[in-house]
């Protein structure tokens, strides 16, 4: 195997690495905003499945002592995490994101707040819950906490998998099932989708559960799979997720390519040195904001095609909902 | 006259509705036989929706019975009014704009046909009753014609015996209303009775083979439309009315609104109008039924929809078609919109805050952008008072009054301005009668007193009651405009409903 | 299970009640938090109270105080003017940046001055800045019709780049710092501290000044009275003669302005100079949103809510510090005060209901 194509296969399981969450929590939250919610709180949900996720695989793992020179102090130990764990500590971050989600639909779905304030509300929520427990569970003055090895290739692959088989899934969910149908109907228009005796607000709360539980996972999979837990681990993912999807304009199809190009931009960019070493770090941080640049064009480019907008945005995106009464 | 009681698909027997004091259906005998075209005909609240109501299960009646192929039945719910065979089409079509027609319709019916089957009834069923659709494409590319083949489809795939089109044709082209009778009539000759809810005396006498009349919720008769008068028939949906033996004498002055060679189009709205002028000290009633165009005419007078060339509207000698409203504000033009809530006042502002809304380019009140508090609560103060609001505190939102009190409140706001042209659409809807008179006395008074008044409005024993001169919108084009005393009810009803050409033009 | 019935009447007294009700919700989870998080809760709860009359001398603590609420309050007072018009502009923090990057753009183009009179030119710049880059999402929502909330939220981050950028790159100073940063503004341009020992200075002032001045327009003048009529009925707003695309125009050069002003007194008077985004910003720009909310977008609410997230703030760093309690407790106050004033804003609006029918069926099956 040449160099070259050597380093094509580190970039691309980094990309791989980068793109799998973005995909994760994006995919959760395209469904809620096809019902008509948007949530800006993806993360802050993502970082506390991160967290949850983390601490239940740090519970989890068995640690054996191989070498016990001194009683009661272990020189070598072996921590084992099996692929059962690895689901349970998943499982852990799906729920944990759900909860946080649940917070955010109780106040707009039953409360009718404002769908920005709480979801910006939510990712500040998701923040300050996962540093406070976070050093509450790890101690104030922690760096990093090492859980064992990561997960096997297996293991490591599942998620990827599953991020990938959510795609069609999602897509097929969507548009040919009465379940999307009826999603997709109330995100379209909330009002005559009431009139015809659905339980609009139900229905979101559910989408957006399900938009928690994404989240939590692809925080999960940050620190499971990717970097250990630390605070504000995500570095702003759950945001790129939100560009990701008007990037995608809804469609789940296109939002797996588009995690796949940011992946591969933002693994790029790390790996810039090794591309071009000839590059000034100056220019690498521009290179940076191209995901953000690439979803304006992209915004802007879809905004000025009505048609495009009428079929894939959901209309009542982000609109209160006051049924009458 | 009436066929064997068995035959009757749908019968109502002495039906009586009412909400609190308003009675919208008094002992209503009708019905309906399969394959039969049948016209249910009468003035806005005349009780024709209530009616239509009752027998697709959205309410329930307070007395009366109702047969179902001779079966006394409880229609209980729309669900069970569709599973025994009544469809309805409505005339606001509730439909997805990024949903395709097929999942439009699968959506809506209660069948558990889904996917590529249902696309195969929904063609075949539309290619029956030549409907033409294509079931992949998105809703919001449709025309209105499209949408209500949707409607209909929908309605005939759950296998309707009896369909009930409520006032179908309002938003259709002409080409596209023919298509339609085309389908009704293929839907008769298959067995299906059919309700049609119309104002268009017209289509009823070239679609219908009989015709219900009902007048203030009561029925006044029923005849063959395709052998009785138009005349007749008018003269039984508006019943007989007193017209002013003469107009009151008031001395008129210079013109203060014409507009000449107006055309335009919005959204499915259309206006034309040929030439109007507008006297001081004169009230010019614009009659019609509703959605002929009264709300695009306001917006056009208002200058809430711009129009070209600008000299098509001139209210006092200015030309304003590309004026906005303030604009026209400082030519002395006041405008009292329809709607109370939401459009006329901002219903969570105060009365205070809401006076501020038409007298934002009012020197008095706002000088160099800062807004003179004290003067806006006097001038609120003032309005409250000269026109007799009842309110709980000018600081308290407009929601919280009744709907009398906002109205005496937005036209009062109006008028004490002492406006040279005043536009009002539907001055007195849904007020209460005392407010009503009150309204319609100070409208009088203005009018006294030098100004232009035009109301839009579809009461016509108001506008009978204050209006000078008359003319009748429909479908966008307004008629000639006569003096009061020279219409009978007899003429008001036949250009209300489009069967007299009282145009100068087409 | 809850339905919501909208009031019949809508009073003061409704919204002052369930003003209260947030509070008491907000203190009573302050506490649990405080609880929860700390080894001597009731220590950490009398200290996080009266952190001023702790340790150092009240003047400093309240001060600091005083210097977060004034960005806040400032960034904030700007946003609602949007929020008000449901225009949302989401991308302060952006703007913030953008502000701090004119104001120095601006300090070079004069040539590098040394009198403090080049400073209102400075902040003017400044203020352009932040106008100039919150123009971007009113164009693209005026000309294209694009979500200006997703494209200003995107604008947060490219500026963020481009101030880290500009501190690498091209503005780069000295290469010794721990971290990327331009050379300092020289110490006669920098707003003079007005009361010695605390943080309170002269730009602080400046960021009064102009919130006062915003306050007064949106309270008495036109242009608020527009932007509170085009918040919940836009056919009324035409009504009124007012344009719509004028509203987003305004509302976004007005909060661009605002956090651009506070962005370029932050650059001028606290930092002195620009650094790398992640060690420069502070999260005014979201945090701002929050106060938007909080002081349910009222100009007097707004200080309110600013001075009390602020005190929350240092007074978290203050049990940090003295108790060893993770200062996070402070974000997840801010979001308890925020959720409880976002719930119960509806009560204002609406009556619970506690309904015991367990109805299966869908609801109403009404058309029209």
């Amino acid at each position: 195997m040449s160099v070259d194509s050597i380093f094509l296969l580190k970039l691309l399981t980094a990309a791989i690495l980068l793109a799998t969450p973005l995909l994760l929590a994006a995919l959760g939250e395209l469904v809620v905003e096809k019902s008509g919610v948007l949530n800006l709180g993806v993360e802050g949900m993502m970082l506390i499945g991160a967290l949850f996720g983390y601490i239940a695989a740090y519970n989890l793992q068995t640690i054996t002592c191989l070498e016990e020179l001194v009683p009661g102090f272990c020189q070598k130990e072996e921590r084992v995490f099996t692929f059962a764990d690895y689901i349970i500590a998943l499982l852990a971050a799906a729920t944990a994101g759900a909860l946080l989600a649940a917070v955010f639909g109780f106040l707009t779905q039953g409360l009718r707040a404002n769908h920005v304030a709480v979801g910006l509300g939510l990712s500040i929520l998701g923040a300050g819950l996962s540093n406070s427990l976070g050093s509450n569970f790890f101690g104030v003055n922690y760096t990093s906490v090492q859980v064992a090895d990561h997960p096997e290739v297996f293991g490591k692959d599942a998620l990827v998998w599953f991020s990938l088989a959510a795609v069609p899934t999602i897509w097929y969910v969507l548009q040919r099932t009465r379940l999307g149908l009826v999603i997709r109907a109330v995100g379209e228009n909330h009002d005559s989708a009431y009139a015809l005796g659905y339980r609009v607000s139900r229905i979101r709360f559910y989408c957006i559960l399900f938009g928690g539980a994404m989240a939590g996972l692809a925080g999960a999979f940050i620190v499971l799979v990717h970097v250990d837990w630390k605070e504000g681990v995500t570095v702003g993912k759950g945001w790129l997720a939100l560009a990701l999807i008007l990037f995608g304009t809804w469609r789940p199809m296109r939002v797996l390519c588009g995690a796949y190009i940011f992946g591969l931009l933002w693994a790029s960019e790390l790996r810039l040195d090794n591309l071009f070493p000839a590059w000034q770090l100056e220019w690498k941080t521009l290179l940076t904001t191209a995901p953000y640049l690439l979803t304006i064009i992209v915004l802007v480019l879809i905004s000025r095609n009505p048609r495009m907008i009428r079929q894939n945005a959901p209309a009542s995106l982000g609109k209160p909902f006051n049924p009458p009464s | 006259m009436s066929p064997a009681k068995t035959s009757a698909l749908i019968e109502t027997r002495q039906i009586g509705k009412s909400f609190g004091k308003t009675i919208a259906n008094q002992n209503i005998d009708f019905q309906v036989v399969p394959g039969q075209i049948h016209a249910l005909l009468g003035e806005n609240g005349a009780g024709k929706s209530t009616l239509m109501k009752i027998i697709c299960g959205l309410q329930q009646p307070d007395s009366g019975t109702l047969f179902w192929k001779g079966q006394a039945v409880e229609i209980s719910s729309p669900k069970l009014a569709r599973a025994m065979g009544i469809g309805m089409v409505h005339q606001h079509f509730a439909l997805f704009e990024g949903l395709s027609v097929a999942e439009n319709i699968a959506f809506s019916i209660d069948g558990a046909v889904q996917g590529p089957a249902l696309e195969k009834k929904i063609l075949a069923l539309a290619d029956k009753f030549g409907l033409a659709v294509e079931p992949h494409r998105p809703v919001f590319e449709l025309s209105a014609g499209e949408r209500q083949r949707i409607e209909i489809l929908r309605a005939l795939l759950q296998t309707p015996e009896l369909l009930i089109l409520d006032e179908p044709t309002s938003v259709l082209t002409p080409q596209e209303a023919d298509q339609l009778f085309d389908t009704v009539r293929k839907l008769a000759n298959e067995g299906h009775g059919v309700v049609f809810i119309s104002h268009k005396l017209k289509e009823v006498r070239d679609l219908c083979d009989s015709a219900t009349i009902l007048r203030a919720g009561t029925v006044v008769g029923s005849c063959d439309p395709r052998t009785t008068s138009p005349e007749e028939i008018a003269e039984l949906m508006l019943g007989s009315r007193e017209i002013k033996a003469v107009s009151t004498p008031r001395d008129t002055g210079g013109e203060r609104l014409r507009i000449q060679n107006l055309t335009m189009s919005v959204d499915a709205q259309s206006l034309q109008i040929e030439s109007l002028s507008l006297l001081a000290g004169e009230i010019f009633g614009v009659a019609g039924v509703a959605g002929n165009g009264q709300e695009l005419l306001f917006a056009a007078l208002s200058g809430e929809q711009l129009c070209r060339p600008a000299d098509s509207i001139v209210i006092n000698n200015e030309p304003v078609g590309a004026t906005g409203p303030n604009g026209r504000r400082a030519l002395q033009a006041m405008f009292v919109p329809e709607e109370r809530l939401g459009h006329a006042a901002v219903p969570h502002m105060s009365l205070i805050d809401n006076t501020l809304l038409t007298n934002v380019t009012n020197p008095d009140i706002v000088s160099r952008g800062i807004v003179n508090r004290q003067r806006l609560i006097d001038n609120a103060g003032q309005i409250s008072e000269r026109f007799e609001v009842r309110h709980p505190g000018l600081k308290r939102a407009a929601q919280n009054l009744s709907g009398g009190n906002l109205q005496k409140f937005v036209v009062g706001r109006e008028l004490l301005k002492q406006p040279a042209l005043l536009v009002v659409n539907q001055p007195t809807w849904g007020v209460d009668a005392l407010s009503a008179v009150r309204i319609r006395e100070a409208l009088l008074s203005l009018a006294g007193s030098g100004s232009a008044i035009l109301v839009i409005s579809q009461d016509l024993d108001e506008l009978l009651e204050i209006s000078d001169r008359l003319a009748v919108l429909h479908q966008g084009v307004l008629g000639n405009a006569r003096p009061v005393h020279e219409w009978t009810v007899e003429a008001l009803g036949l250009a209300m409903t489009g069967s007299e050409d009282n145009h100068d033009h087409s | 299970m809850i339905t919501l019935e909208r009031r019949a009447n809508v009073t003061h007294w409704t919204s002052l009640r369930s003003i209260g009700i947030a509070l008491i919700i907000t203190m009573l989870v302050s506490v649990l938090v405080l609880f929860i998080m700390s080894d001597q809760p009731a220590q950490a709860i009398w200290q996080m109270l009266t952190f001023p009359w702790q340790g150092r001398r009240m003047e400093v603590q309240l001060g600091l105080v005083l210097q977060q609420t004034a960005y806040l309050a400032t960034i904030a007072i700007g946003l609602s003017v949007g929020f008000r018009a449901n225009v949302w502009n989401i991308g302060a923090e952006g703007q913030f940046a953008l502000g701090s990057i004119g104001a120095y753009t601006g300090y070079l183009l004069l040539g590098s001055p040394e009198t403090l009179w080049a400073l209102p030119a400075i902040l003017a710049a400044g203020m352009i800045g932040g106008c100039l880059w919150a123009l971007i999402p009113a164009a693209l929502r005026v000309t294209c019709n694009t979500n200006e909330l997703l494209t200003s939220l995107m604008l947060v981050y490219i500026g963020g780049h481009l101030l880290t950028y500009l501190c690498i790159g091209p503005w780069k100073g000295d290469p010794k710092a721990g971290q990327a940063e331009t050379y300092p503004l020289p110490d006669s341009l920098r707003p003079a501290t007005l009361i010695s020992g605390t943080e309170l200075h002269a730009g602080l002032f400046i960021l009064l000044v102009a919130f006062i001045i915003l306050a007064a327009i949106l309270l008495f003048t036109l242009l608020g009275y527009r932007l509170r009529v085009a918040q919940h009925t836009p056919r009324a707003e035409r009504f009124a003669g007012f344009s719509p695309n004028n509203t987003v125009w305004m509302s976004f050069a007005i909060s661009g302005a605002m956090a651009g002003l506070a962005g370029a007194v932050y650059m001028t008077a606290e930092t002195g100079k620009l650094i790398q985004a992640e060690n420069y910003l502070e999260n005014f720009g979201f945090a701002a949103i929050v106060i938007a909310f909080l002081g349910r977008l009222n100009p007097i609410g707004i200080l309110l809510a600013a001075f009390m997230i602020s005190y929350v703030n240092v007074g978290a760093s203050y049990i940090q510090a003295a108790l060893r309690v993770d200062d996070s407790v402070a974000d997840l106050i801010e979001v308890a005060a925020l959720f409880s004033f976002l719930g119960t804003a509806t009560l204002d609006q609406y009556q619970l209901k506690f309904t015991r029918t367990l109805r299966k069926s869908r609801g109403p099956e009404v058309l029209s």
